[in-house]
């Protein structure tokens, strides 16, 4: 199974003091690792789903593979090159190749342009002009279930859904083969959520689309993607296929999360909640197993050692000193 | 408020709200009936658009200049807000009736500190600063915001978006309100301080014996901490009832649907999810007969000529759909 991206050990940093507040309070190494160790894999026309809480780092991945963000360490593979090494020439084309659709739909739209324009950009950056413009547009506009009479209309006119089409249209404009959304379906309702998922779906059937999706949304994610990687303070804490993580979560951070997410039906209510606090700081993260301060079956060892990454079954990875054994837990998730 | 534990807190009834504009009268909210018990938590749920937000403000008076009320009262307690004059509603907003919002960020002062604007609401109160001080930071521990006392001399953006929440929560329950509003005040929040707030606000509700409105797209949360549920739809309330009745045996159409739209439920992973196929129809020009019938998949003979009535399910179960009509 050829992989169209991977990842080993990537590493991003961002500094966090100026190089004057640095020398006055002797800090050597003004830096936070937002992104530390990642080690993960997009097979070809596959979805990864990327998971976990605000400030876990899932975005920063993301913007990374299209170099938004540069990484400080490891390397990012995408079929035989290292994005990590491209020249700034070589970037602009591979930016046709990977896509981005960015979180809030009608924020990354200009206000100031048509939808047909805000469509047809794409071309005009990468300077492709040998097309017939208004089929274009027409065809793309099609191809993401709106009418024509959208080619027109500004983005302050459209609702959420059709801003998302929108921006589903733009991101497929110069078939990409890898597209990175970052939060599909924040903010929509549940029967546009739906409709936006199940187009993204159809597009990746027709076009051999791979897929890596950013979210916090796990009823969401556990439809849509193949694979799942679940990211805690910047690391991978486990990764395999979905059907597995969801029905035999190894780490209590996973079993926490999906116990976290409220079930539609009053007799599923929860008593106790399993995950308590708040993510810990990136500046001071914590000794040993950076999850100890949160989890509720952490021992001394996992305060003193960090765990190492193994191998629990083939293609699934944990990080813990204790990983569940798998087919014991049973998960109350619908 | 001892004197009025059997009075309903909120009692709405044949609210009717139209926003005039260039294109015409906008029907946003059209014979709402809504009753918030003492100490329960009542939800709201519906789609954007539905006139949820419409709701919250006619309830505040808080509603744009463009919009008329045409019919209907709201009574709180013994008093019915449309007849209240500015005064009374002054006394009423933040004092008897409070609100969480959205967005944490938006909702505190970024200038202030969260001690300062936490004692700033009790400036109806004659107690001393001190005295304030000490109720601020207590309701601040209350609410689970560790260094209480330190924290209070923090500002908004030093605290993190969970704990920028609890804050709002603990401000709107500094009066000791009778109804607390919240609107989606877990949107911004990721699903594990999402499970928090609202075990929180669960928690708050039995010491304070207050009544909540809460108002929400997400079903999860409804069921998880709602007694009894309003379905909205287009501006129509189409069916309410107890949070066991709805979630097991929903009667509209609509709430059937919803459900079977909500990921959380769907037990097998699938590769196409279910959606409501059209649209919600333009508020100005109504559709005649039932406000759904052009998305509905079981319309029949009587759906498309004439608004349904209201059919009692149960003593507590009402819906407004011709399918209910034998029973």
């Amino acid at each position: 199974m050829a992989n169209i991206l991977s990842i080993n050990n990537l590493r991003v940093r961002f500094r966090t003091d100026g190089a004057v507040r640095a020398f006055i309070d002797r800090n050597q190494d003004p830096y936070i690792d937002a992104v530390l160790d990642v080690s993960l894999s997009i097979e070809r026309g596959k979805t990864l789903g990327l998971v976990g809480e605000s400030g876990s780092g899932k975005t920063t991945i993301g913007r990374s593979i299209i170099r938004l963000v540069d990484p400080a360490g490891g390397t990012i593979m995408f079929e035989d090159e290292d994005i990590g090494r491209m020249s700034s020439n070589r970037l602009a084309t591979l930016r046709k190749d990977i896509s981005m659709m960015f979180q809030d739909p009608v924020a990354s739209l200009s206000p100031r342009k048509t939808v047909g324009s805000l469509i047809l950009e794409p071309f005009k950056i990468h300077g492709i002009d040998q097309i017939n413009q208004n089929q274009k547009a027409r065809e793309l506009i099609e191809m993401v279930g709106l009418n024509e009479a959208f080619l027109g209309a500004y983005p302050h006119q459209l609702s959420g859904g059709q801003a998302r089409r929108v921006g589903v249209a733009r991101a497929l404009a110069l078939n990409p083969k890898l597209v990175i959304a970052d939060e599909p379906t924040a903010g929509l309702d549940v029967s546009v959520q739906g409709e936006i998922l199940n187009l993204m779906r159809r597009l990746q059937v027709d076009r051999g689309l791979s897929y890596l999706i950013i979210t916090h949304n796990l009823p969401v994610i556990r439809h849509l993607s193949n694979h799942l990687a679940i990211i805690y303070l910047g690391r991978v804490i486990e990764i395999g296929s979905t059907k597995d993580i969801f029905t035999n979560p190894a780490h209590p951070y996973t079993l926490g999360l999906l116990s976290a997410v409220p079930q539609p039906d009053p007799n599923k209510r929860r008593e106790k909640l399993k995950l308590e606090g708040e993510l810990p700081s990136l500046s001071r993260r914590p000794t040993g197993c950076e999850f100890h301060t949160r989890c509720p079956f952490a021992v001394e060892k996992c305060q003193q050692e960090s765990p190492i990454r193994q191998e629990i079954e083939p293609r699934r990875f944990v990080s813990c000193h204790f990983p569940f054994p798998l087919s014991q837990v049973k998960v109350q998730t619908a | 408020m001892s004197n009025f534990n059997n009075v309903p807190v909120i009692d709405i009834s044949n609210l009717s709200v139209d926003f005039q504009t260039q294109r015409g009268d906008v029907r946003a909210l059209r014979n709402v009936d809504l009753t918030i018990p003492h100490n329960k938590t009542v939800g709201v749920v519906g789609e954007s658009g539905c006139g949820k937000s419409t709701l919250i403000n006619s309830i505040l008076r808080l509603l744009a200049s463009n919009a008329s009320i045409t019919s209907g009262s709201i009574r709180f307690l013994d008093t019915n807000i449309l007849e209240m004059t500015d005064p009374e509603l002054n006394d009423l907003r933040g004092q008897k009736i409070s609100m969480v919002f959205q967005d944490p960020m938006t909702a505190l002062n970024p200038v202030i500190t969260v001690g300062k604007q936490m004692t700033d609401i009790l400036f109806r109160d004659s107690h001393s600063r001190n005295a304030k001080r000490e109720k601020a930071r207590d309701m601040l521990q209350m609410v689970g915001i560790p260094d209480a006392e330190d924290r209070m001399n923090d500002y908004p953006h030093q605290f993190s978006g969970g704990m920028r929440q609890r804050i709002c929560i603990a401000m709107a329950l500094m009066m000791n309100p009778a109804l607390l509003i919240a609107d989606e005040p877990t949107t911004a929040l990721d699903v594990t301080l999402e499970a928090q707030v609202i075990h929180l606000l669960q928690e708050l509700k039995n010491s304070f014996q207050c009544s909540i409105l809460f108002v929400s797209h997400n079903l999860g949360l409804i069921a998880e901490l709602c007694d009894e549920v309003v379905v909205m739809y287009a501006g129509e309330v189409v069916e309410q009832g107890g949070v066991f009745d709805l979630f097991h045996s929903p009667a509209h159409p609509y709430t059937q649907r919803l459900l079977e739209c909500d990921p959380a439920r769907i037990e097998k992973s699938t590769d196409e999810l279910p959606t409501i196929s059209g649209r919600v129809p333009d508020l100005i020009e109504l559709p005649p007969g039932c406000i759904f019938s052009p998305r509905c998949v079981s319309k029949f003979e009587p759906c498309s000529t004439q608004p349904p009535p209201e059919f009692v399910v149960n003593e507590h179960h009402k819906v407004r759909c011709f399918l209910s009509q034998n029973g």
